[in-house]
């Protein structure tokens, strides 16, 4: 019987190969897409679960009261580590886990930047990290050891055995010897704290004073925790405040600081987790995508349905004969069923290898190391899939045909008329609906992109290189930041004369990921006057060509300016300064100072946030001296921003090289241009507008040819009246448009509905945008125009056809 | 073998009953060989899908055998559906994406005919209507009368007590019709029992009663 059902299936599939075609190549598209996103989302729901004992782990969050306001973080202090192990014996192990970017030497006496993990010993015992080589008690234990992977090892030992080797790495001023204790297996890709060396935590003496590891109000990376079991949790809160007050002692404050234990499990998709410590994954994301891949499939499935069901007047007469000679009605289910699942899977077959194709695109797009593997889970996502495609699809036909009464269909000529025509049109409506709703938003977000790219930022971003200057590393950050410009000054200066550049400055803070300074001080009525901060060069304003409204800008000389400020407009306006060049710093605490210059309130940050009060400081000493708060957004060394003079970049890079060359022979060099760290704030907003893109182009292919599949049909079974009519003396035209007006209210009513909901959908996204940029209402006619003239040209070229053909053919049998 | 008793078919129209059948009172004994005639719109067919349960839409009583078909459960009539009755239609009705072969063995299929079963019984069958040569082709590739006879080798294959045919040669030249009444003339000397409806007087002759049907109502009814 199956086999039965199987060779009447392909037959029937293979017979009708235009519609089986649009099929294929509609689930085809649709199975890639979902096989690709669901095994996205299912390799990123993995992270983490490679760990043992994962419900008994934990992160450690930090709650403290900043101006009155409790702030969340997952940072946390270093002294914690030591503290909970001594104070909670739930607490089974505990690791702090901070990252250091130090210089290594290569084997070829070259250095290059490598990322470090500082942990304690029990980071090894607690999470599933296994080691190839040296015993697990011996890790991490020497402060001077260090245990790296196997990628860490080939590349600075080759094929050599590393255990006992030694790495040099530059611990703060000087190269220290580390010696190899262990070798580690490559942590897996759903790894959310990716690492190469992890180096005991002792270290952090080398980037740290005592006083500032010992502070609780000091932050440096987080603690990961593993309890005896996971429902001591809640007796650790409970004690919380009790182990704060014995910890702070009189710096005690209730509810001022505290630390809770979120799961581990939960880490891969924590918001704000920064600094690239631990890799993450908006889950916001996952789900637009989910929502993508299903919209995609779904018009796929509606393309399936509404074609089987144009096809119901052929399909008829075997019901109808079936039924006599004796089928049951779950038999014929079964066989229409069939059709529908050899289809997806002879869809799936194509799907996957359509994946294949998609995922360096896709990679590319998410900036993510998808690797397509099958293994259980995998089959079980295609299975399953294919299950809910085919019953998608299929089911509606299925049952449709199969409840067809063959007294009906069986009588005389197939003239029977189906009710069912309301329903074809209404998923047709709906596949429009679903790909206008998608171009709708495509729109939008293309046009705030526009909107964004073309805004004037208050400087101009063109024709910048940003060169990034050695660190001075030291325990004072002030030293660290005088010393570190004093020799990024002194090969600024080897720059100036040169004729290829315009204007060299250097600069602390560039304009990615709100990368200025956060710094606050108290103000007389206690609440706290919080601002940004930026430390640079003189030529500053000239090379990023800012407009200064008052005053004068800095003076490029060695050694002057060192107590002149500048500020922004939103500055001088929250304190209400007439005139800002004659004021002081409402607090007696800052340093002799000046305030020489406003500038024009420029965007600072990105375009997401409002511009804030502005601080330009040439010298640390002068803003230091009086601030209470500070939050360093960005990394400390300063940055050279060089202006081309001409239009050739590549000139300009090589005088840059040449001069590096010169003064930081050895030290690694990094060029990035201005325009594309500006840009590059806008990512993952400019990722989600290409993938609507394509999706709505995916969405459009595929319900246009399911389009083209239903005119036909519906020609197909009009042949006869459009022969009547022509002999009637209808005109070509005239006979198209009976057709036209038929698919021309369908897609009116698709865009008429898809409009308001993608502008109020869009208005959630446009909202976290300080500036918008609203599509005009011309681009939305023109997109609904687009789409009737659309619709109107693939029906109009099929019924011109039908039309034109003789009636005499058409009329002369049957 | 069949009872029908006080039948009524109709059609409710605005202002009033149109009938297509009206008191058919009609006895059929087993082993007969019935031929219904009328002019178009008589009522011929109507009365020919009520026997063969293909219309339930109907008043008055139906017993089949001793059964009453009204009274019996869906499971029960579809079972006797299935082992009772065969049907023949004028356009033959073959599932055009199936072979020779294929299209008899379809109600064994239903029928949970056992494969080496099957294959015997459709060997038989294309043995006797000569189209051992033919049984891997497609209908289109088929003449009509052809086609037809498949559609009898198919109605008979569940060998089927009754055997319904509505215009089996309506669609078929005078040659080819001769044929066909042959076949059925055959299978009725073997014991089935066959109803016809037809335009042509010429098949009744191969039969052993005709009725003739006026308006919803049996005009005569003659032994031949």
């Amino acid at each position: 019987m199956l086999k039965n059902y199987f060779k009447i299936a392909v037959r029937n599939l293979l017979k009708h190969k235009l519609h089986t075609g649009i099929n294929l190549i509609g689930l085809s598209l649709g199975l890639g897409v979902s096989i690709l996103i669901f095994f996205f989302v299912q390799f990123e729901l993995s992270f983490e679960t490679f760990h043992q004992d994962l419900d008994r782990m934990y992160r450690v969050k930090t709650h403290e009261r900043i101006d009155g306001e409790m702030k969340e973080s997952y940072s946390s202090p270093v002294v914690l580590e030591s503290a909970f192990r001594e104070e909670f014996p739930q607490i089974e192990a505990i690791t702090g886990v901070t990252n250091a970017d130090v210089q290594a030497i290569l084997p070829d006496q070259s250095t290059q930047n490598q990322r470090i993990r500082l942990v304690h010993p029990d980071f090894l015992k607690m999470l599933n990290f296994p080691l190839i080589k040296g015993d697990i008690s011996s890790q991490l234990v020497d402060k001077y050891s260090v245990v790296i992977t196997e990628k860490a090892a080939k590349l600075y030992f080759g094929s050599a055995d590393p255990i006992g080797q030694s790495l040099q790495l530059k611990m703060g001023e000087d190269f220290v010897d580390y010696r190899v204790s262990g070798l580690l297996k490559n942590p897996p890709a759903n790894n959310s704290i990716p690492f190469e060396i992890l180096m005991p935590i002792e270290n952090m003496d080398f980037f740290a004073d005592k006083e500032s590891l010992s502070s609780w109000y000091n932050v440096w990376g987080f603690n990961l925790v593993k309890l005896n079991n996971p429902e001591q949790v809640a007796s650790i809160h409970q004690s919380m405040e009790a182990f704060m007050k014995k910890s702070l002692g009189e710096d005690y404050e209730e509810g001022g600081l505290y630390f809770t234990l979120t799961p581990l499990a939960d880490m891969h998709f924590a918001e704000g987790a920064g600094n690239g410590a631990v890799e993450t994954t908006q889950k916001s994301l996952l789900w637009i995508l989910s929502g993508i891949a299903f919209l995609v499939l779904l018009i796929a499935c509606i393309n399936f349905t509404t074609m089987a069901i144009g096809r119901a007047t052929s399909r008829a007469k075997e019901v109808g004969v079936r039924k006599t000679m004796g089928a049951s009605f779950s038999q014929l289910i079964i066989q229409f069923m069939m059709e529908a699942f050899l289809t997806t899977l002879a869809a799936s077959v194509i799907g996957v290898v359509l994946a294949e194709l998609f995922l360096p695109t896709f990679n590319d797009l998410f900036q993510k190391e998808l690797d397509i593997v099958y293994g259980p889970t995998q089959f079980g996502i295609l299975a399953g899939l294919i299950v809910f495609i085919s019953g998608l699809a299929g089911a509606y036909p299925a049952f449709f045909l199969s409840g067809l009464r063959p007294i009906k269909v069986l009588k005389g000529n197939l003239s029977f008329h189906f009710g069912k025509q309301g329903l074809r049109k209404g998923l047709v409506a709906f596949q429009f609906f679903i790909s206008f709703l998608l171009i709708a938003t495509t729109l939008i977000m293309v046009n705030q992109m526009n909107a964004i790219q073309e805004y004037d930022l208050g400087f101009d971003q063109e024709q910048i290189l940003i060169v990034d200057m050695p660190d001075y590393p030291s325990q004072n950050f002030v030293t660290s930041l005088k010393e570190s410009f004093r020799t990024a000054e002194s090969f600024r200066q080897t720059l100036v004369s040169r004729t290829e550049i315009a204007s060299t400055a250097l600069t602390v803070a560039t304009y990615g990921d709100d990368a200025f300074w956060q710094v606050g001080f108290p103000l007389e009525d206690g609440t706290m006057f919080s601002f940004k901060v930026n430390f640079v060069s003189g030529d500053y304003m000239e090379t990023l060509g800012m407009e200064l409204l008052e005053g004068r800008t800095i003076n490029p000389a060695v050694g002057a300016d060192s107590s002149a400020l500048i500020i922004n407009e939103a500055f001088a306006r929250a304190f209400n300064w007439e005139d800002p060049m004659g004021e002081m710093l409402p607090r007696t605490d800052f340093e002799p100072h000046q305030i020489i210059g406003v500038v024009k309130d420029f965007h600072h940050a990105s375009l997401y946030q409002p511009i804030e009060p502005v601080m330009i400081a040439k010298s640390p000493m002068a803003v230091f001296s009086g601030i209470t708060n500070l939050m360093i957004n960005s990394s400390t060394n300063p940055k050279l921003l060089v202006r081309a003079a001409g239009s050739d970049i590549n000139q300009v890079r090589s005088v840059i090289e040449a001069e590096w060359e010169k003064q930081f022979a050895g030290l690694p060099l990094e060029i990035s241009f201005l325009d594309e760290t500006v840009e590059a704030q806008y990512q993952s907003d400019r990722r989600l507008g290409k993938m609507v893109f394509i999706a709505a182009s995916l969405a459009i292919l595929i319900a246009a040819m399911g389009l083209f599949a239903m005119v036909a049909l519906s020609i197909a079974g009009r042949t006869k009246e459009i022969g009547i009519r022509k002999v009637l003396g209808a005109s070509s035209w005239s006979i198209s448009w009976l057709f036209g007006k038929e698919f021309i209210v369908t897609t009116l009513v698709g865009v008429i509905v898809a409009l308001p909901l993608s502008i109020y959908l869009m208005q959630g996204w446009l909202d976290q945008f300080a500036v918008k940029g609203w599509p005009s209402w011309i681009s939305f006619a023109l997109l609904v125009i687009g789409g009737i003239t659309f619709t109107l040209a693939l029906v109009y070229a099929q019924s011109l056809k039908a039309s034109l053909s003789n009636p005499v053919n058409t009329l002369k049998d049957e | 073998m069949i009872q029908l008793k006080e039948i009524d078919k109709y059609i409710e129209s605005r202002f009033q009953r149109i009938f297509i059948l009206k008191g058919i009172n009609l006895t059929i004994q087993q082993g007969e060989f019935l031929t219904l005639m009328g002019p178009s719109g008589a009522g011929k067919s109507t009365l020919l899908n009520i026997i063969g349960m293909l219309d339930e839409d109907y008043d008055g009583e139906y017993f089949f055998g001793e059964k009453n078909i009204r009274k019996m459960k869906d499971k029960e009539r579809s079972n006797l559906h299935k082992s009772e009755f065969g049907y023949i239609f004028q356009a033959y009705h073959l599932i055009d994406e199936l072979t020779v072969y294929e299209n008899i063995e379809t109600p064994l299929l239903y029928r949970n005919v056992a494969s080496s079963e099957r294959k015997s019984i459709i060997a038989d069958l294309l043995d006797r209507f000569n189209m051992v040569a033919k049984k891997d082709l497609f209908p289109a590739q088929l003449s009509g009368g052809q086609q037809q006879l498949v559609g009898i080798a198919r109605a008979v294959a569940g060998r089927p007590s009754l055997l319904l045919a509505d215009e089996p040669t309506g669609n078929l030249h005078s040659t080819q019709a001769k044929e066909i009444m042959e076949v059925f003339q055959e299978l009725h000397k073997e014991g089935t029992t066959i109803i016809q409806a037809t335009h042509a007087r010429e098949n009744a002759d191969y039969g052993t009663r005709l009725i003739n049907l006026l308006d919803g109502k049996i005009e005569s009814d003659e032994q031949l």
